[in-house]
């Protein structure tokens, strides 16, 4: 048998690829989604708000939001992940508890892996870019707390969707951070005034819009996860 | 009015088209469920 | 729900066929030129509209996935199917008119205003929704992810184009505010007609996509129920 020639190798297995791609569209269509989402956080973050000139201490809230959307992607992913991987999700689904608790069970690890990733980020924001929320550090981990709840709330709920289905891994960025944007505005603008030396009451609406969203979802996750990781 | 006339008359030329496509549409729906209550309806004896 | 809503359809279809052209004259003829903007304006008269239906069909997906996970009867995914895809289109629409109308208008391509955004975020949702019914492995477990999608979608939007818009603040909604006062009695009833063609068109929309998916579900549901019995002999 002929051996198949260097270029006419590459050339089928290009041609292979590319052909998938035009039947499916697959990598193309997420990769476009995800790089939109990215253009779309990337403004909330970045926006500076009705007026405002993007000075070095308006990019603060936003960098360190933007890393904390992201990361908690990705943090959320592979905690689903693990349990898929093992099959263990639907051994805890067998086990004789409240669907719910599994759910709950689930945030809190995600919660403490936010929050320890953030007791890091933070410290090295203030640090890297010279800005501090002045007096106003417990504010700072209030908003930081409340914000991170909603997102892992949603996120936890999006994660266990997304692990039952084939390409998930993809899936969860182009769902969380678009569905989440309320809670990344919510904790740049407070973040920003913390910075700025205004009042956590004069942003007192993002803190009801953070609060209500991070309830929202969490009834929401816990009335619907049943049917989720139903079999 | 440049050609708004013409513009009208265009895009009424599309959507008659698209009319004639959505009324096939519509027929071979129709057929379509048809057969499949036959054949529900022979399956279920 | 099929044989009683036959003629109900027909006349759908019908009135669809015959409202277009009425709302191609209305936005194209009988509408005048607007002043500042001229001709392109008029996209106006499909762009809003296309805009509402899409909200319209997010509304339908919202009822239809609640009802689907009460009742676990596929027809109503059939139908949250047939509404998230329709939404798709018209929320293209709106992506894709809008640009078109708003570079002659405010000068720029986009704006990072609430409606845009929510929009957009919306498009990017109900794509997502769309990959997780066809990568999920089984009808069912397509169905109740997707119903859970689609209530979060609807809500969330709703939130996000709130949110937006308190982040904006005191920014002028530089469009609203615009057109509402000066729409001469002529371009409302423009808009009027064009609205009630371009719902009238979503609904047939849906109604053949739900028709379509139906025929689809039905036939999967012959498919295994001749296999199981080719089984049992």
């Amino acid at each position: 048998m002929r051996r198949v020639g260097f270029l006419r190798a590459t050339w089928i297995v290009a041609w292979k690829d590319l052909q998938l791609e035009w039947r499916t569209f697959d990598v193309l269509s997420s990769s476009v989604v995800f790089s939109v989402v990215v253009l779309l956080v990337f403004q909330f973050a970045m926006g500076g708000g009705p007026g405002r000139q993007l000075a070095a201490e308006a990019l603060v809230p936003g960098v360190l939001w933007l890393a904390i959307g992201f990361s908690s992607v990705g943090g959320i992913a592979r905690s689903m992940d693990a349990e898929r991987r093992g099959d263990t999700l639907a051994g805890l689904f067998r086990a004789p508890i409240d669907r719910a608790a599994i759910y709950t069970g689930k945030l809190i690890g995600n919660a403490v892996r936010l929050a320890l990733l953030e007791l890091i980020l933070v410290p090295l924001a203030v640090v890297f870019f010279n800005a501090a929320p002045g007096q106003a550090w417990w504010e700072l981990v209030f908003v930081l707390a409340l914000c991170s709840f909603g997102l892992c709330a949603l996120g936890t709920l999006f994660s266990a969707i997304v692990s039952r289905v084939g390409r998930g891994e993809a899936l969860l960025s182009t769902l969380l951070l678009p569905a989440a944007s309320p809670l990344l505005l919510a904790g740049v603008t407070m973040t920003g005034a913390l910075f700025r030396g205004e009042t956590l009451a004069s942003v007192g609406r993002w803190l009801g819009l953070a609060t209500g969203f991070g309830l929202l979802y969490f009834f929401v996750a816990l009335a619907t996860f049943e049917f989720v990781l139903e079999e | 009015m440049k050609n708004f006339s013409f513009l009208f008359w265009a895009y009424n030329v599309v959507w008659a088209g698209l009319g004639v496509f959505l009324v096939a549409t519509w027929l071979r729906l129709g057929r379509a469920e048809r057969r499949l209550d036959q054949l529900e309806k022979s399956g279920r004896n | 729900m099929n044989r009683s809503a036959r003629p109900l359809g027909g006349l759908l279809l019908v009135s669809t066929l015959v409202a277009m052209p009425f709302a191609l004259w209305s936005a194209l003829l009988y509408a005048p030129t607007e002043q500042t903007m001229g001709a392109v304006q008029r996209i106006f008269y499909f762009h809003v509209p296309a805009a509402v239906v899409a909200y319209l069909a997010v509304a339908i997906l919202l009822g239809s996935s609640i009802v689907y996970l009460y009742k676990r009867d596929l027809a109503w995914d059939d139908l949250s199917k047939a509404a998230t895809e329709v939404c798709l289109f018209f929320c293209t629409l709106v992506l894709i008119t809008g640009p078109i109308w708003a570079k002659p208008a405010w000068g720029t391509w986009w704006t990072w205003e609430a409606r845009l955004i929510s929009t957009l975020v919306l498009e990017i949702l109900l794509v997502a929704a769309l990959m997780v019914r066809r990568y999920a492995d089984n009808r069912d477990l397509g169905a109740r992810l997707a119903a859970i999608l689609g209530i979060t979608i609807a809500a969330d939007v709703y939130v996000v184009h709130k949110a937006v818009e308190w982040w904006r603040g005191m920014h002028p909604q530089v469009f609203r505010a615009g057109e509402k006062e000066s729409l001469e009695p002529k371009m409302r009833l423009a808009l009027l007609v064009c609205m009630l063609a371009t719902t009238l068109l979503c609904m047939l929309l849906i109604w053949l996509r739900y028709r379509t998916a139906r025929i689809e579900t039905r036939t999967e549901g012959l498919r295994l129920r001749d296999r199981d019995e080719g089984d049992d002999r």
